[in-house]
């Protein structure tokens, strides 16, 4: 090859890098462009909430209508009150979840994100969940929300919880009328909806297309060094590509969207949730979830919301594994079955298999689980047994613990980021680890 | 002329490596949060507290300013109920939830500002239990190669009873400084005082409006 051939296959690969690398930038960019939107409707701050739009973005909330362009964004957030808020309101919306979705070109991309709401209006506390998926537009370096629609699964009164507290979104101002009625027409729980995703399944959908590049050439000192930086590159992108993996779990669990929750797993890939016992298997995992948990697709009057927060994850070297400490934050019930908060931890396992992230093995001990009625110092369930789930497990659990209000700690699957040392086992002194021995018969 | 070209290449390669140590660090520090809400959550005191610079600030609420990590170590067991750990004793829930990080990362490269927002559930088996909300408004600093926490700010908005939830919250009056710290002074008084949840405050924000590039007054 003459040196300005092997210079220009050099240029390509940088050039590849380049767009990879300001792709994952724009990532950071949309995040922080939404968890701002967050903070700012928090204190009632609409003006700064409504400036994080284009031009002509556009804004919708429940079936709020669509609001056309950022002065009417503006004065639609305001409907809520005047700006900051009234001593004793709470506004808060803890905005978390996202699978960021980057267009190829890095001029637009799409995002699915959640709200936990607490609330407070006119002395009435309540609480309320949600699903947005908005477009961002990149303005010339500046990211913007193109367009916002949160659908509201649930909202309800404090005291009583969902299913039974339910509240029914409101409908169009009369006030300040949108410009256009709500693109969706749905209702909140006891009535379900699925807001369709933005992104096909990660495992059995499409997979985002890779620049086809030649070969860097041998030899060369900075062939070399942007073979090196590629290897960067790649293990940025499988981070953030098992983070979307473990939240689109999420997502799909929410819904009882089954057979994409089995799609997410491989035929030699493990299940095994709270104490009862391991499913071997894809099959297996689709078993659990549609004998165990019920029909698929979202069910009226039922709510089943896994959601999947402070994601750790830990990419091996060699980029063919990896790890992932998790946090769900359940809400649960039905008008069959109790009404519940849990609070569930995962160590989990992906490894890639032709250059996709599947999951490998979830393994998720519970915290704690208690009813919505009661609260966690007065109610709790000590842990889910392999007799108490309808379809056996293939096999028994590979740990017996018992959860709150007894303690259990599954060990960090990563060192002490600062220390570099791993974290030492409990001590039994704390007093807080059950002696599996006194339940042993119990047990068996 | 080739040689000059493979000069450009390689320059643009050097901003290139620049531009991926920058995504690594916003992976590092976030990491680096979350370690530290899992840790409090199962009492592991000693590793949150590791991570922590030599001369690290600890601040929350109304509480003053503690300086440095062996400080700052006992300040998280006094204020997580006394029990050594590492775990926690029967009944004892902790779950300090990390959620909404945004990271701002020093020009340089060698210091950084997050703000985090905190859902917690606390509480003592048959005796009581919370739900609680608030802000961070963290700094982190580099040291040799690794991230560190070199100053935690947190602003608790509210922590409510579970019977009633917020909307029973009464305003605070006088002093509400954190009861299990009245035999543990702070070294400096706090920085800044508010009232918390019936009132309203919003925690300064450390960075400028994504779009408009002004300061978001709070």
């Amino acid at each position: 090859m003459s040196g300005e051939a092997t210079l220009d296959v050099l240029e390509a690969h940088l050039e590849a890098a380049e767009l990879r690398l300001a792709r994952l930038a724009s990532h950071e960019a949309v995040e922080r462009l939404q968890r701002s939107y967050g903070y700012y409707v928090d204190k009632g701050l609409w003006s700064a909430a409504a400036d994080l739009f284009a031009e002509d973005g556009t804004w919708e909330w429940g079936q709020s209508g669509v609001y056309k362009g950022r002065e009417r964004i503006r004065a639609a957030l305001a409907l809520r009150g005047p700006e900051g808020l009234a001593q004793g309101e709470l506004n808060t919306h803890f905005t978390c979840q996202p699978i960021v979705t980057v267009a190829e070109d890095n001029m637009t991309a799409k995002a699915r994100w959640r709200a936990d709401m607490q609330l407070c209006k006119n002395g009435k506390g309540s609480w309320a969940e949600g699903t947005f998926e908005n477009m961002y537009v990149n303005d010339d370096g500046v990211w913007k929300i193109a367009s916002l629609h949160f659908y509201v699964t649930v909202e309800c009164d404090y005291d009583l919880g969902w299913v039974v507290g339910d509240m029914p979104m409101e409908g169009p101002s009369e006030e300040l009328p949108p410009d256009e009625p709500p693109t969706e027409v749905y209702q909140s729980l006891p009535e379900v909806y699925l807001p369709a995703y933005h992104y096909p399944n990660p495992v059995t959908g499409a997979q985002p297309k890779k620049p086809v590049l030649p070969d860097l050439p041998a030899g060369d000192d900075l062939g070399a060094d942007i073979s090196a930086l590629s290897e960067r590159i790649e293990r940025l992108e499988d981070t953030r590509a098992c983070e979307k993996l473990q939240r689109a779990y999420g997502y799909y669990v929410d819904k009882a969207m089954w057979d994409d929750v089995a799609d997410l797993f491989v035929d030699e890939s493990t299940l095994e949730i709270g104490g009862r016992g391991v499913f071997l298997g894809k099959k297996r995992v689709l078993e659990y979830m549609g004998i165990g948990l019920g029909p698929t697709g979202p069910q009226r009057e039922q709510i089943i919301n896994h959601q999947q927060f402070q994601g750790i994850v830990s990419v091996a070297e060699d980029g063919k594994t990896a790890r992932g400490r998790w946090r769900a934050f359940v809400i649960g019930g039905s008008s069959w079955a109790p009404v519940n908060w849990g609070d569930c931890l995962y160590e989990n396992h992906y490894r890639k298999i032709d250059g996709v992230w599947v999951m490998d093995k979830l393994h998720a001990p519970f915290t704690m689980y208690t009813l919505y009625s009661e609260g966690w110092h007065k109610t709790t369930t000590p842990n889910t047994r392999p007799e108490s789930f309808p379809p056996p497990p293939d096999l028994p659990p590979t740990v017996i613990y018992l959860t709150y209000p007894n303690y259990y700690c599954e060990p960090f699957h990563y060192p002490n980021p600062v220390t570099g040392k791993d974290a030492p086992p409990p001590n039994p002194a704390a007093g807080g680890v059950a002696n599996m021995a006194d339940f042993a018969d119990d047990e068996r | 002329m080739s040689d000059q070209r493979r000069k450009e290449l390689q320059e643009r390669l050097a901003r290139l490596q620049d531009e991926a140590q920058r995504r690594e660090d916003y992976l590092a520090i976030i990491r680096c949060q979350r370690a530290y809400g899992f840790y409090i959550d199962k009492g592991y005191w000693r590793e949150a507290s590791n991570l922590f610079t030599q001369d690290a600030t600890y601040e929350q609420g109304v509480d003053g300013v503690y300086e440095g990590r062996e400080r700052i170590h006992e300040l998280i067991v006094k204020l997580s109920g006394g029990n050594p750990g590492p775990g926690l004793p029967f009944g004892q829930l902790n779950e300090h939830f990390q959620l909404q990080p945004v990271i701002t990362i020093a020009q340089d490269g060698a210091s950084a500002q997050g703000r985090w927002h905190a859902l917690s559930m606390t509480g003592q088996y048959g005796e009581h239990a919370e739900w609680g909300e608030g802000v961070y408004e963290n700094r982190y600093r580099k040291e040799d190669g690794v991230w560190k926490i070199s100053a935690l700010r947190f602003y608790p908005n509210f922590v409510a009873p579970y019977e009633g939830g917020w909307a029973s919250l009464k305003p605070v009056e006088g002093d509400w400084r954190s009861p299990e710290l009245a035999d543990f002074p702070s070294d400096r008084p706090p920085s800044e005082t508010y009232k918390p949840y019936p009132d309203i405050f919003t925690p300064p924000f450390h960075y400028v409006h994504p779009v408009t590039g002004e300061e978001v007054k709070s």
